[in-house]
């Protein structure tokens, strides 16, 4: 009897090694998914743990070779997250192919904060990783508000690792907040030199610009404002900071042009509410009254009817964070027909990097589900096709709530931000018709007036001997005018 | 437009675009190629080729030199006027031109297409002078001798024209323009003359090339 179990189980043992020879046959001979089905199985019933991290790895090889990113990182996560062991052989191998896929396509936020909840040495961190695991670090904990830490964790990634940039631009915000200007303009300039991404360089310009406003070195700032191009996503934000910066230079002809061009029809649906109140304060400090409260009344019509709408949104939507997610989506795509007057918040919070990540993760994942509809039916024998659906639909489903849960938060900021400035407005009308106007122009007062500097439109300085040319703003407005407006407007006040 | 100018007259105070120039020409050498087509001639068709150079010294003021080349057809009404009723009609037109001239592009907007596009264009007048080959067919008289006689003229010429550039970059536009050469002509002893000759009863006139210009230049 014993010699039959002996023999029976030495059949059993060869038949399971010949399957995982069988699918290292495949995987070599380039049959990702048949080797990907039969890791999958081996997997599930292994014979060792050996067999089962081996099995383990190859199905992530697979997966990957066939250009599901986000399976295969499924895979890779599970031997990452087990940690670095003896015994866990492809530890260093699965996270430097994790940091690979991440860079090809982004593996979301979620994903990376619970890898990095691995407890690792750092010095374990195969070489070509360290770049990927110090900088999430790095951003994990700056976004937690640990700063020290994660200046520690960005100086650690290698100057070799493509992560290296982007925490150069980090550690130029947190030099920053430590008001250490030189420091902070210093790394946004390696940022802007070594980067080949056209958009970091121009987030880069624009920080170098802020650097200056901070420092009150407004003249400097608008040479860098004036740097990002028309094109950008980031040029009316640095128009609307350029506008900030020539109020402090007391240059309030040049404030009024650079809002003149939020009231485009152009801009319609942007968020700069805040551009009304300089727009009024500007006149207050020019004594045009009835311009500020033109201006405050312009706020009103236009912000008052969005709060309701917004509350409506936020209350309607507080549990149920991926919905919201999916109601923002349904904006940028255009069938959004509910809550006309918060559509402008709404365009705002589409435009944050939360959204637009979560986003590329929905449809990375949408995409491998879909391809997965299609996949053979090895996979569906197996049991392939239901691990993976299960994985990708809840990648998909938490990215989606957590974007959701962060853009209501930002909706939430909005309410409170219009309300910040609505009551700034009722201030300044109130004291006006008080007639406490010089106590109100005094509050404004800007100590910073630069005679020397002398600008055109688009926040240019005149340069000596250049060719400007001169168009009458007469009530159209004309695309390519746009941030060149310049008012000639001179002081009520009396002298 | 009204309701344009009524935005402008509320206001105490106005609203500018005040930015560095689209299109800039000044020091700046320009290459032209047209075709033209002279409008003038009633029983033949001239058309004509030519390149142009000008030197920019400002955004209004501009110095060119262009060289134009023609060729001349006959027209289906003159051929049928010697074909079927025997008569043989005398002509004359310019074979080829050099030519100086001054560019004034006193006016410079924008055009904005159904697309969205903005087109950038000027305006400008041209006057200058050159020389002219003209040449006169003189019929034959006799009937029974089809050879006719030509003369070319070598003349003093002068132009004038306007015109308009399309910029399409900062290097490149198209340009039409509808110039005239001016040559002076005495019709008796078939020469050029410079001035009206004293006591003549010659009679002398001006003769006109009206050219229909297009083409495209590139600036350097």
């Amino acid at each position: 009897m014993s010699q039959v179990i002996i023999l029976l189980f030495v059949f059993v043992a060869q038949t399971s090694f010949a399957n995982f020879k069988s699918a290292q046959r495949d995987f070599v001979g380039k049959k990702y998914k048949k080797a990907a089905a039969k890791f999958f199985q081996i997997m599930n019933y292994p014979k060792s743990t050996q067999e089962k991290l081996k099995s383990e790895w190859g199905l992530a090889q697979s997966l990957q070779k066939l250009g599901f990113y986000y399976s295969a990182s499924k895979y890779y996560s599970v031997i990452v997250r087990r940690g670095a062991s003896q015994r866990n052989a492809y530890f260093r191998k699965a996270f430097e192919e994790l940091g690979e896929i991440n860079s090809i396509i982004n593996l979301g936020e979620a994903h990376i904060v619970q890898l990095l909840k691995t407890k690792v040495n750092p010095a374990r961190i195969p070489g070509v990783a360290r770049g990927f695991y110090f900088h999430y670090q790095g951003v994990n904990s700056f976004r937690n508000g640990n700063y020290k830490l994660a200046q520690s964790a960005f100086q650690k990634v290698p100057s070799s690792s493509p992560y290296h940039v982007k925490s150069l631009f980090f550690l130029g915000i947190l030099a920053n907040m430590e008001k250490l200007y030189g420091r902070a303009i210093s790394y946004f300039m390696k940022v802007k030199s070594s980067s080949d991404s056209e958009w970091l360089q121009e987030v880069a310009t624009l920080n170098i610009a802020r650097v200056h406003y901070e420092a009150r070195r407004y003249r400097q700032a608008l040479r860098y404002y004036a740097e990002i191009p028309r094109e950008s996503d980031n040029w009316l934000q640095a128009l609307f900071e350029g506008s900030w910066a020539f109020f402090l230079m007391k240059k309030y002809n040049h404030t009024l042009g650079n809002i003149h061009t939020f009231t485009s029809p152009f801009f319609h649906n942007r968020f700069y509410p805040e551009i009304y109140v300089l727009q009024a304060i500007t006149f207050l400090n020019l004594c045009r009254y009835d311009e500020v409260k033109s201006s405050i009344n312009k706020f009103k019509d236009r912000y008052t009817p969005a709060f309701k709408d917004l509350r409506k949104l936020i209350n309607r939507y507080r549990s149920d964070h991926a919905k919201f997610f999916r109601l923002i989506k349904k904006y940028r795509e255009g069938s959004l027909k509910g809550y006309r007057n918060a559509h402008v918040v709404v365009d705002s919070l589409s435009r944050r990097d939360i959204y637009k990540e979560a986003l590329m993760t929905v449809r990375f994942s949408t995409r491998e589900l879909e391809r997965l509809e299609n996949a053979s039916q090895l996979w569906l024998r197996s049991g392939l096709i239901d691990d993976l659906k299960s994985f990708l639909v809840k990648k998909r489903s938490v990215s989606m709530s957590s974007a959701g849960a962060k853009l209501l938060e930002g909706a939430r900021e909005s309410v409170e931000y219009l309300t910040e400035l609505y009551n700034q407005t009722r201030f300044i009308k109130a004291e006006l018709l008080l007639g406490r106007v010089d106590k109100l122009r005094s509050l404004l007062k800007v100590s910073t007036a630069e005679k020397k500097a002398n600008f055109i439109g688009g926040m240019r300085e005149i340069a000596r001997k250049s060719e400007l040319e001169f168009w009458p703003f007469e009530g159209e407005y004309w695309e390519d005018e746009l941030g060149g407006y310049v008012y000639d407007i001179v002081s009520s006040c009396k002298k | 437009m009204f309701s344009l100018t009524l935005f402008a007259e509320t206001m105490d105070y106005k609203i500018n675009v005040i930015r560095p120039r689209y299109f800039v020409k000044k020091n700046r050498l320009e290459l032209a190629s047209e075709a033209h087509m002279v409008m003038n001639e009633t029983f033949t068709y001239t058309l004509m080729f030519s390149a142009m150079t000008a030197y920019h010294l400002t955004e209004y003021l501009a110095f060119g030199l262009d060289a134009v080349l023609g060729v001349n057809f006959n027209k289906a009404d003159n051929k049928t006027l010697r074909k079927d009723y025997g008569i043989n009609i005398g002509t004359s037109h310019t074979r080829y031109n050099l030519n100086a001239s001054i560019m004034w592009s006193p006016v410079y907007g924008k055009y904005q297409l159904s697309s969205g596009r903005l087109i950038y264009f000027d305006t400008f007048f041209s006057a200058g002078g050159g020389y002219s080959n003209i040449s006169i067919k003189e019929p034959s008289e006799d009937k029974n001798n089809n050879k006719d006689t030509f003369i070319h003229l070598d003349c003093v010429a002068a132009s004038m024209g306007a015109g308009q550039r399309f910029y399409l970059n900062k290097h490149v536009s198209l340009r039409w323009q509808i110039r005239n050469i001016i040559v002076h002509i005495d019709q008796a002893d078939k020469t050029c003359t410079p001035g009206p000759a004293e006591n003549s009863t010659m009679e002398r006139y001006l003769y006109h090339t009206i050219m229909f210009q297009a083409g495209a230049s590139y600036f350097i």
